[in-house]
């Protein structure tokens, strides 16, 4: 943004700074619409913009441009003074597999961004599965809870005698390397998180409670309305899928500890899509009465379709696959009972999951819907994890802008799902809290060989 | 639809995130690791046709890469599978440790008939942490053929994908039904458990033992 001190310029010349300067300004801003938070988070980002919209306004030549800065120092006002508006959330993990949630406050208020430095609160156990109740900031590492842990728990290990650990309800264990930031973000639905000596990893087995399903609301579901499920299930995923920061889907598939940076909000959508799964799944397997069983396997379909209309695609697909689940599919006496119409329906939903052909199912049809949708998020990180997996991220010292075009291209496909207000119809209210407490707090099981026993408890197989 | 094969064989690859299962992949259908320049993934990508013993082959290989998180999307594609892949990374022993669990998986979603490999991939690595012959005897003792493989030097990728296809053609001869047919008969069953049981045997005889190309 200087001129040249002396000598007074050509008319070209004149022309060509001003193009150039208009240019970064136009760059500027549209690096900070695409960015967002990230910019806003970052000081030396934030001075920069700030510096550049003084010398800009300074010129009386670049007015346009002026107004252009000064609109981006709008957005960067509004996203600290949101950011203080919430500053020091807490977090927690609730003990018993329900959902990340707000430590207190309101549940139903509109969901708000997790933030590096909001805190969370969780437990972590040891091998007699005693625990110990932590509160760490999101962007913790793994290093820094385990030594905690350890001195809480009375292990009198060295930190690096230790792992932290989750262990799932299935009794799989998976280690978290040191340098891992949101690590209570990442457990699966029913997954613990543990500190264990290295050399006693077998020794970490599921607690109790693990085996049995999630905490959820008790309520029967075939007093509430499908199109009311549907549509609180559509506005409680929205909040969440908007939470999710593009890059977090970087971070994730070169994996967080490169960066150093969470990918909660990520984390929290990609356990809300399981957890719808399971949660239908478990359902059906809850229901001993054959004739409440069809009813509810109706209600799932109609649930589904209702999904699909709203553009809900990642619940929808979660809901289909819990019924293809092998735990539901399986129960044909339950699928023989329902009406062909809606077998014919769940016949069309699974041809629009099947992967066959690297979903190209689903690709077709997406890419025919106007936003604003809810994706099938975990093809779009199956994208991601292809594009990083298979390309070299530089080549003979040159980046390989192929590659980063490719993961772009992914990423762009996120904006432009939300690239329009989530606004939709709602329903008539027949029991809207009921509703809305209910769709944000599923009751899940996800160990696959409890589901497949429960399975098996209500329709045995006819070949034994 | 045009019909240029004899056999259509689904392929699964699972296995922990990082292990390099779509190295695997591409390295096997591309011939490259990893491809440079104008190497876009096609929907199609995963899909070879071989010739093996003068038959055309179509693999139609299904990675699984990126959603390890999602358990049951995995689990989706292993309905009618001819074959599994099942991969770990020689230079990371939690890879390893966690093979039981993919196998639970593997028992209660495959077809029991299914074709099992273990693959330790990444021989590349000067840092191992599993020995072959650990792995070699995990795989004995689950009925799964074993190789080791680097995708990025391209050992041992070819010769793992074709040795699927000729077992897998031998198994289909066997049968004398094409793969992918529901009308098994009751006229095959003996023939089916037959050359169930021999497969294994005869992976283990004719492919973990000398290391020379096809």
């Amino acid at each position: 943004m200087q001129n040249d001190g002396d000598g007074s310029p050509s008319v070209e010349d004149r022309e060509y700074l001003l193009t150039c300067k208009r240019r970064v300004a136009q760059f500027v801003q549209k690096w900070v619409i695409a960015v967002r938070n990230v910019v806003f988070e970052d000081p030396v980002a934030v001075d920069f913009i700030e510096e550049l919209a003084s010398e800009v306004e300074a010129d009386p030549e670049l007015q346009e441009e002026a107004s252009v800065m000064h609109h981006v120092l709008s957005q960067i006002a509004r996203y600290q003074e949101d950011r203080n508006l919430h500053n020091g959330q807490k977090w927690k993990l609730p003990p018993n597999g329900q959902p990340i949630c707000l430590f207190s406050g309101n549940p139903s208020a509109t969901r708000t961004l997790i933030r590096p430095d909001d805190d969370i609160i969780f437990r972590v156990y040891c091998a007699d599965h005693t625990y110990c109740t932590l509160r760490f900031p999101i962007a913790a590492t793994a290093e820094m809870i385990k030594a905690c842990a350890s001195d809480k728990l009375q292990l009198n290990r060295a930190p690096d005698d230790l792992f932290l650990v989750e262990v799932k309800s299935n009794g799989e264990r998976s280690v978290f390397k040191d340098n891992d930031v949101s690590v209570p973000t990442a457990l699966s639905l029913n997954g613990r998180l543990f500190v264990s000596p290295k050399d006693h990893l077998d020794a970490m087995t599921p607690l109790p409670e693990q085996e049995a399903a999630t905490e959820g609301l008790d309520i029967d579901i075939e007093v509430l309305s499908t199109k009311e499920l549907a549509f609180h299930m559509t506005l409680f995923d929205w909040d969440l899928f908007w939470a999710v920061h593009e890059y977090e889907l970087l971070y994730h598939t070169f994996g967080r500890h490169h960066f150093g940076k969470i990918t909660a909000n990520l984390d929290v959508f990609i356990r809300r899509f399981n957890e719808i799964q399971y949660w239908v799944v478990t359902e059906i397997v809850h229901t001993p009465s054959l004739s409440k069983r069809v009813s509810l396997l109706r209600k799932f379909i109609k649930l589904a379709a209702y999904c699909k209309e709203y553009q809900n695609l990642n619940a929808f697909f979660a809901i289909v696959m819990g019924l293809s689940n092998n735990a539901v599919s399986r129960l044909m006496q339950t699928w023989d009972k329902i009406p062909s119409k809606f077998r014919k329906i769940f016949t069309e939903f699974e041809a629009l999951i099947d992967p066959s052909r690297n979903h190209r199912a689903y690709r077709m049809f997406v890419g025919k819907l106007q936003p604003p949708l809810i994706p099938f998020m975990p093809l779009l990180l199956k994208d991601m994890t292809f594009a990083h997996e298979g390309n070299k991220t530089s080549l003979d010292g040159l980046v390989n802008f192929e590659k980063m075009h490719m993961m772009a291209q992914t990423m762009r496909t996120i904006r432009f799902c939300r690239s329009r207000h989530l606004v939709l119809d709602p329903p008539t209210p027949k029991s809207e809290g009921e509703v809305r407490s209910y769709i944000s707090c599923f009751r899940t099981i996800d160990n696959q060989r409890v589901l497949t026993a429960m399975s098996h408890k209500l329709e045995q197989s006819r070949r034994a | 639809m045009e019909m240029d094969y004899k056999f259509l064989f689904k392929v699964v690859l699972v296995g922990n995130a990082g292990v390099g299962k779509t190295c695997l992949v591409r390295r096997f259908t591309q011939g490259l690791f990893p491809p440079g320049q104008g190497a876009t993934i096609g929907v199609d990508f995963m899909i070879k046709t071989v010739e093996v013993e003068n038959e055309k082959i179509k693999l139609q290989i299904w990675d699984t890469a990126g959603q390890e998180r999602f358990r049951s999307i995995t689990q989706s594609y292993y309905r009618s599978a001819h074959a599994l892949i099942l991969v770990y990374d020689i230079s990371c022993q939690p890879t390893f440790d966690c093979l039981p669990d993919w196998l639970r998986e593997i028992q209660e979603y495959a077809n029991a008939k299914v074709l099992k490999i273990l693959v330790g991939n990444k021989t590349d690595r000067d840092d191992r942490e599993v020995p072959t012959s650990i792995g070699e005897e995990f795989a004995k003792q689950h009925g799964m053929y074993f190789l080791e493989t680097s995708a990025k030097q391209a050992d041992n990728v070819e010769r793992l994908f074709y040795e699927i296809a000729a077992e897998l053609i031998e198994q289909a001869r066997n049968k004398e039904v094409p793969p992918r047919s529901e009308t098994g008969g009751l006229a095959n069953l003996g023939n089916k458990n037959f050359s169930q049981s021999n497969c294994c045997a005869s992976l283990n005889v004719g492919m973990s033992g000398s290391g020379g190309n096809n």
